[in-house]
């Protein structure tokens, strides 16, 4: 049916692999790109609009100051190297954990199956933002904290999605076989199992991303996030608030780039699963 | 039905014993829950007699043992701020929580049902290529951002009306719109696809083949048999929106047991968040039941897996 081996990439794809890298670059090198120093304060430029310029260091603010006097082009660069950074470190966690979890509950079934998914039908009894609000609040908000309890409430979808596309895996004839062969249970599970179980896990990680970077977002926003000076995006929306009758851009500008991001991952995500879905 | 019933029942309540669970061990995961609970400043005497007044110096499973035997006979504990029950603060609070809820989930099956019904019968049309374009947006902006967007256009520009409070029903337009922002995709998405499916089932080819137009089959037949999965997600979201106010309910000054959740956190108010998190983690938890309930009632196919 196929007549081309290497699948076109098509619009979705190309634009949102194109936005994504454009993400990237803009992040990770922030402090090349970024115009001022995020963190220095100038009583002279306080909330200025965009495009005005910025007596504090010469030159010209592109998105303005907010109400310390600080750039918001270079907060908004490197709080968006933050809120990515954080999100896929969780979910790199939280992936691998959940991965392993559901290929051990779908593969060996019975009781380590009803045991394991007991627990995640605990966890999911309590809302995951509430899980997360009163996990911040107990063990504090460090960048390591907020990590950690993103990657806790975030396992139990990797766990449940990669569970039943295992449980019709392992009926598979080349499983059976190899289990048959005598080859162990864990080569089996890494050989044999894991390598069909990828796209699901990459389209899964796609959209998680996107949930943790707004899960991420929503914390700092209510000021359980890192510590307040560091810039987030999260946080800057929070900042802004107070001034949304002066300062327009302090809070727009930050939520545009968060729903820029999310857009990108979940027309990626989107394209990912079609993917999947003509293979 | 019965035996359904009972199984289910007998589910949702392991689930509330297992956020319960949950919530004790968060609240000791500092390892030393008096001191969370008191300022920095607090006197290592004022830590020592909480610590006593709480029972945290008892062994953990005592402490574990007595906190499921209170929570039992309806005790919640005692808020450490308000210095009251803790379970009736929450109960003051929740009659907010679900107006806004409930004003939100109207207005969310209200356009998604339109949004989803429309795309469906006009499949490929531009309004079906505009709902698209609309579920992909909203699923992609965060809450609060739309909740700051919303008062600075129409609270701050325009003066239509209030920023925040709980005065009357102006007050209550904006923070349920923010609210049902999010659910509308889902709904208009299952709908969607819900309708889609059943227009290709064989009843529907044959009442085609009779001849009856295309609006009587959608509306008369397609509907009726579209409905079950979509009735699922919206009750779903409802209970996500009681569980996810508490962002909303910030932003408006919404006085909620959102509101309450996150003041409890600024005050260390721990037994109160505790309480609140058990009250609306069990409201979530019974939503989800009622739900498997009524689908199952609708479709007695489903069984327990």
């Amino acid at each position: 049916m196929k007549r081309r081996s290497t699948p076109r990439i098509g619009v979705k794809g190309s634009v949102s692999i194109g936005a994504l890298a454009a993400i990237f670059i803009l992040t990770v090198f922030a402090p090349l790109i970024a115009p001022f120093d995020p963190y220095k304060q100038s009583l002279q430029d306080i909330l200025i609009a965009p495009l005005s310029p910025y007596s504090g260091s010469g030159g010209t603010s592109l998105l303005g100051t907010d109400q310390l006097g600080r750039d918001v082009l270079s907060r908004l660069l490197y709080g968006g190297r933050l809120s990515l950074w954080i999100s896929i470190a969780a979910v790199s966690i939280s992936g691998v954990l959940g991965s392993a979890i559901g290929i051990a509950a779908g593969y060996f079934g019975g009781r380590t199956d009803a045991v394991l998914m007991r627990l995640a039908d605990i966890q999911l009894s309590i809302p995951s933002m509430l899980l997360a609000i009163v996990m911040v609040a107990v063990l504090g908000s460090g960048l390591t904290n907020i990590v950690i309890v993103l990657a806790v409430t975030g396992w139990v979808t990797f766990a449940r999605v990669v569970r039943s596309q295992v449980l019709s895996l392992k009926e598979m004839e080349y499983v059976e076989a190899a289990k048959a062969m005598g080859v162990p249970h864990l080569t089996v599970m890494l050989r044999h199992i894991l390598p069909n179980t990828l796209y699901t896990i990459a389209t899964q990680a796609a959209l998680q991303i996107s949930h943790m970077i707004l899960l991420a977002a929503a914390l700092s926003f209510l000021g359980l996030g890192i510590e307040v000076s560091t810039p987030t995006w999260g946080g800057m929306v929070n900042d802004g608030k107070s001034y949304i009758d002066s300062a327009w851009w302090l809070s727009t500008i930050p939520g545009l780039a968060i729903a820029a991001v999310i857009l990108s991952i979940n027309l990626f995500g989107d394209w990912l699963r079609d993917r999947a879905e003509e293979r | 039905m019965k035996r359904y019933l009972l199984k289910r029942l007998g589910q949702a309540l392991l689930a509330v014993l297992g956020a319960a669970t949950i919530v004790f061990f968060i609240i000791r995961l500092s390892g030393d829950p008096a001191r969370l609970m008191l300022p920095p400043e607090a006197s290592e005497e004022q830590v020592s007699a909480l610590r006593e007044s709480l029972g945290f110096n008892q062994p953990l499973w005592m402490q574990y043992l007595d906190y499921l035997r209170n929570l039992l006979t309806g005790d919640l504990g005692h808020s450490l701020y308000y210095k009251e029950s803790a379970l009736k603060l929450v109960l003051e609070r929740m009659p907010a929580t679900i107006d806004l809820a409930v004003f939100a989930i109207l207005i969310a099956v209200t356009f998604g049902l339109l949004a989803g019904i429309l795309s469906a019968y006009k499949k490929n049309s531009w309004i079906d290529y505009i709902v698209n374009a609309w579920i992909f947006l909203t699923q992609s902006l965060p809450v609060f951002w739309i909740g700051i967007v919303l008062i600075m256009v129409f609270a701050v520009r325009l003066h239509l009306l209030p920023t925040s409070g709980n005065r009357g029903l102006e007050s209550i337009v904006l923070p349920a719109v923010t609210l049902a922002a999010y659910p509308i995709a889902p709904i208009a998405r299952t709908m969607r696809a819900s309708l889609l499916e059943v227009m290709d089932k064989g009843y529907m080819v044959t009442s085609r083949a009779q001849g009856f137009s295309k609006r009587r089959r959608v509306f008369k037949r397609g509907l009726k048999n579209a409905f079950l999965p979509v009735i699922t997600v919206i009750s779903l979201e409802f209970g996500v929106m009681i569980a996810g106010a508490v962002v909303t309910e910030t932003i408006f000054s919404w006085p909620g047991v959102g509101q309450l959740i996150i003041q409890g956190v600024g005050n260390r108010d721990f037994p109160l968040v505790q309480a609140s998190i058990l009250v609306v983690s069990t409201i979530y938890i019974a939503i989800t039941l009622i739900t498997d309930l009524i689908y199952h009632r609708l479709d007695p196919r489903i069984k327990l897996q």
